[in-house]
């Protein structure tokens, strides 16, 4: 029985259904993305050692500089995108299906979806992409934007624009290339910095807010949504603290529209600046306000890497994603928590219910982010029987290599998705004083992490390796 | 309501970098009569709920609150 068939109306207008427990590994798309995740990196790592590999349905389109050999090489490898094609429908319809979408709408969706994935991929496999600047994210992005603001896609379609599984699914599969003992020893500092940034930006946000005469639950769902993971952080927080239900989507449309700012402004700052790939990681996993948005930018800026700009491709997402998801999202319970005793004992305790319980930290915790550290932890244990070298030479062009570039494939969905959910003239009006107090904090959270990255902790940044 | 499809629709712009199926939300939901956005623990006296789960097991469902 699905949540939707067991809906029932209630005499006080509120439905509320239990999915916690045991009902929430397949109640909830942190848990898909996780079963879905850690399934391809143990079927790698069993084909592995049969002397098999998922080398051949990881395909990706070759670097190309004529049309004649991108023509070679997608017809020599048709059958390899075929059978890729229906492993995604698969492994993201089951899930999907599960969670309560129709079959109907997420099938041509997908179809869509691959295909200009497909494109964007060849696109940023040009010779010369980097010499015009069409990194896929990028031009996943504009394209996106200018079919859902232009032209229009049909509602169902929404179905397979899944933004947020597709990029748990990616981050899951980026901890199988992330070792373990750099968690551990970026971990702490990631921490550090993100907490300095986030615990100064809600703070900012807030009593900017406060100042502008909007309420405390307002000023609070804004703070979160600037400080912690952007519109996740957003909703968790109203609900936390019982906001007002046009304060979540006022907080979305903000969050969304700096987001999408930063993910053009921030790597092209950056490189004005020639940071360092994994400093510039940092400062992306400081002050971009979603998992999604950052990794674009994080991933767009790691394409300079070799074009002028020291470190690896590899350094600006993992810094990136050791700020955001170890050093940001994992907190996003305790925030919650915390803001909502305050809010039923100090703001409106009457209208704001009773005080919450403990274990919400638990059902708030971002899963995939389990799924995150097991994927690292199974690549370490794999890699601790190897020299760096014999590694390289052995097991990363059948282990490590294609997991990558199936992470790859699952963040072109994501950052495709984000153009294609994106319509603007859609999104609820924010007002001008909400803006202003989130706008106010977001510089300040630009800047300020700009110091950590850069200066503070840059050492620690730029010397990210094995 | 806290069924996550009609949340989304709900909610303008939720899907486009978050969703209603995360972990994150836990089970808030909008409580249409005071028209808040909600923890499923909010407790409120007006509450008067079907819940769907204890239902589909074939409990009693409280008549106040979760």
């Amino acid at each position: 029985m699905s949540r939707t068939d067991v809906e029932a109306p209630s005499a006080g207008g509120t439905t509320l259904t239990q999915a916690q427990g045991w009902r929430e590994l397949w109640l909830k798309e942190d848990w898909w993305a996780v079963w879905i995740g850690l399934g391809i990196i143990v079927v790698g790592y069993f084909l592995f050692t049969q002397g098999a590999s998922l080398k051949w349905i990881a395909v990706t389109p070759a670097k190309w500089s004529t049309l004649s050999q991108l023509g070679a090489d997608l017809s020599a490898n048709a059958l390899r995108y075929v059978a890729q094609f229906f492993l995604w429908l698969v492994l993201f319809g089951i899930a999907l299906t599960a969670l309560g979408h129709k079959a109907r709408d997420f099938v041509p969706a997908f179809v869509f979806l691959y295909l200009i994935s497909v494109l964007i991929f060849v696109i940023g496999q040009w010779t010369q992409a980097n010499y015009y600047n069409l990194e896929p994210p990028l031009v996943a992005l504009v394209l996106g934007l200018f079919v859902s603001n232009t032209i229009g896609l049909p509602r169902l379609f929404d179905a397979g624009f899944r933004v947020e599984f597709y990029i748990k699914v990616g981050i899951i599969l980026l901890g199988a290339t992330l070792p373990f003992t750099l968690i551990l020893w970026a971990g702490p500092i990631a921490i550090l910095q993100a907490s300095i940034v986030s615990i100064v930006t809600f703070l900012v946000i807030y009593f900017a807010a406060r100042r502008l005469g909007l309420d405390h639950q307002l000023s609070a769902v804004l703070g979160a949504g600037g400080a912690v993971c952007g519109v996740s952080a957003s909703i968790a927080v109203a609900g936390a603290v019982g906001a007002k239900k046009e304060y979540a989507p006022i907080a979305i449309t903000v969050v969304i529209v700096w987001a999408i700012a930063m993910i053009f402004v921030l790597p092209f700052v950056a490189r004005l600046l020639n940071l360092p790939t994994g400093v510039a990681g940092a400062w992306i996993g400081t002050s971009e306000f979603a998992d999604a948005a950052g990794i674009a930018a994080a991933q767009t800026y790691g394409g300079f890497a070799g074009h002028g700009i020291a470190g690896t491709s590899d350094q600006a997402v993992w810094s990136f994603t050791l700020i955001k998801v170890v050093g940001r999202d994992v907190w996003i319970g305790i925030w919650a928590f915390v803001l909502a005793i305050i809010s039923t004992t100090r703001w409106e305790p009457a209208a704001t219910g009773r005080k919450p319980d403990a274990a919400e930290i638990w059902w708030r915790f971002p899963k995939f982010i389990i799924g995150f550290l097991i994927a690292s932890i199974i690549i370490t244990l794999v890699a601790r029987n190897y020299t760096q070298a014999a590694y390289t030479k052995q097991v990363t062009p059948v282990l490590a290599g294609p997991i990558k570039d199936l992470r790859t494939w699952a963040f072109i969905f994501a950052f495709l998705s984000i153009g294609f959910t994106t319509r603007f003239r859609e999104l609820a009006h924010a007002g001008l004083k909400p803006f202003g107090a989130f706008s106010i904090g977001a510089i300040v959270n630009v800047l300020l992490g700009f110091v950590l990255s850069a200066y503070v902790f840059a050492s620690h940044w730029q010397n990210l390796v094995h | 309501m806290n069924d996550p499809k009609k949340l989304e629709a709900t909610m303008s712009g939720l899907i486009i970098m978050s969703s209603a199926y995360g972990s994150v939300r836990a089970e808030d939901g909008l409580c249409q009569l005071h028209d808040r956005y909600v923890r499923a623990s909010f407790g409120c006296g007006d509450f008067a709920a079907t819940v769907a789960v204890v239902a589909e097991e074939g409990l009693e469902p409280p008549t106040q609150g979760l």
